[in-house]
């Protein structure tokens, strides 16, 4: 069987640089809602998962596809473009799935005190990005900021005391949002 | 000799030189960097056409989160006009295309040596530093092993005792440039040698800092609106320090001064060292003693390097 690999980025160099700036944007200032464009992904990655995955996958990089994400589709789009390793969400680098479905996060990479970037990212899709009941405070943001998600606890628990922990990127078709491990979340 | 048209440069270089791997690399580290602020992340340094103290590490860092959007300004001790500012900013001009421009306000992206600009810097802009050696507790333990589990631990003791000695034989905290900080609350971290008089703008800064050191291959980041504070004692508070006295060109009294010899006798004057901001607050019409030509007092000193027709009656 084939599939359709096309669709991804026009001038790697020039849109990746692009793609990489919104995605720095994001986690730098978590609750910002950053957009990239320019991609035509299989189903079912958004435009936003796949610009991340576009811009920071490799061969240097190890991911995990969990639930609909893994289909021999997306696998071999990602391939294609990325040269990417496929593994399981314990050994993952980043890990693409949706919101209900990121598992405990004490099963995921979390580095060590020695190293604590050797942690895994999670580019989950999300519903809805926008303003909404749960506010934010932490590194990067200028007091508060209220953002529409739903339930925390997909994001925190089982997260280790800081410096380690898991790092987010909430997607929702072209756009992403940054929720590092340092971001404190609380439902009002 | 072929023309060059500017349109095709980049495929005589990659868009801002660095491969795409290369970039992909950084970029990760930069991400994890602003996830964990004012912790080290390694990263596979690359060499480049430059030599290691020109800023290998900020290059690859600016090279790594260019768009071609972008209007870049770099600065060397504050200053645009310096050999290392100017080859950088060349550097950024041949290889990825971009505007460049020496207005502190104008500028996207700002790759710096040693200094933090004076004025204020904004959201959307990113602050890159050159750094020369990351480990803030390298002078005090040589060993990568042991100042890694230092960190791991935060165990900063040994900080506190260097500034405690420092007290002890000098009588008060006399660190001056690369004074020690620790990043909300958990790492201590290197400012880069910049004067501690630029410390407190690290503190709930609008802009996005991000440090590159080439050759010790490390990176690190603070976050907008960050917690920084200097390391300190309750008896001995941080504070800055600048000369006591106002710039010589443009008469500011709150900003970092740098002092130049200017004859075989000893004289000295002192200017900003942020030209920039100089240039800006003389062109609003403010002068200070050097260069108010008019004045009187000034016309048998001509302590400015436009002395014209003034130098000869030294």
């Amino acid at each position: 069987m084939t599939h359709d690999l096309g669709g991804g980025f026009n001038n790697t160099s020039k849109d990746a640089a692009y793609a990489f700036r919104a995605i720095m944007d994001a986690l730098a200032r978590p609750g910002y809602i950053a957009a990239l464009g320019g991609l035509s992904p299989p189903d079912p990655l958004s435009i936003a998962q796949a610009g991340i995955a576009l811009t920071l996958f490799d061969h240097e990089t190890h991911i995990a596809l969990k639930g609909r994400y893994g289909t021999d589709a997306v696998r071999a789009w990602l391939s294609f473009h990325t040269g990417t390793y496929f593994t399981v969400p314990e050994k993952a680098d980043f890990i693409i799935c949706d919101h209900d479905n990121i598992g405990p996060l004490d099963q995921l990479r979390q580095g060590s005190d020695e190293y604590p970037d050797q942690s895994a990212t999670v580019i989950t899709a999300y519903p809805r990005l926008s303003d909404g009941a749960c506010r934010l405070t932490g590194p990067g943001i200028n007091d508060e900021v209220m953002v529409s998600i739903a339930d925390p606890s997909p994001f925190r628990d089982g997260q280790r005391s800081f410096p380690l922990g898991v790092d987010f990127i909430l997607t929702h078709d072209a756009h992403l949002m940054g929720l590092p491990r340092t971001t404190q979340m609380e439902m009002c | 000799m072929t023309s060059i048209n500017p349109n095709s440069m980049t495929d005589d270089y990659n868009f801002a030189y660095l491969d795409e791997q290369t970039k992909r690399m950084i970029r990760r580290g930069l991400l994890k960097a602003i996830a964990i602020p004012g912790y080290q992340v390694p990263f596979a340094s690359r060499e480049m056409p430059m030599p290691y103290g020109w800023g290998t590490g900020g290059v690859q860092v600016t090279s790594a989160c260019l768009t071609p959007d972008d209007t870049i300004k770099v600065i060397d001790q504050g200053a645009d006009d310096t050999t290392n500012a100017v080859s950088i900013r060349q550097f950024f001009e041949k290889t990825a295309l971009v505007n460049t421009t020496t207005d502190t306000e104008a500028a996207s992206l700002i790759q710096t040596r040693h200094r933090i600009p004076e004025h204020d810097l904004s959201e959307g802009q990113i602050l890159v530093y050159q750094v020369p050696i990351p480990e803030p507790l390298r002078f005090l333990e040589p060993r990568e092993r042991e100042t890694r589990k230092m960190h791991a631990l935060s165990e900063y003791g040994l900080m506190h005792v260097k500034l405690y000695e420092d007290i002890a034989h000098h009588g008060h905290i006399a660190t001056s440039y690369a004074y020690p900080v620790k990043v909300e609350e958990r790492y201590v971290m290197d400012p880069s040698p910049i004067p501690k008089f630029d410390n407190p703008k690290m503190a709930n800064c609008p802009a996005l800092q991000l440090f590159g050191a080439g050759r010790e291959q490390r990176l690190y980041a603070i976050p907008p609106y960050c917690n920084v504070v200097s390391l300190d004692f309750e008896d001995y508070p941080f504070t800055r320090l600048k000369a006591d006295t106002i710039c010589a060109l443009c008469a500011a009294n709150d900003s970092y001064l740098d002092e130049v010899i200017i004859d075989d006798s000893g004289t000295r004057m002192y200017v900003c060292s942020d030209t920039h901001y100089c240039e800006d607050r003389q062109s609003k019409g403010h002068t200070g003693t050097a260069n108010s030509l008019d004045d009187p007092d000034n016309v048998d000193r001509p302590i400015s390097n436009k002395g014209g027709d003034n130098a000869a009656s030294v």
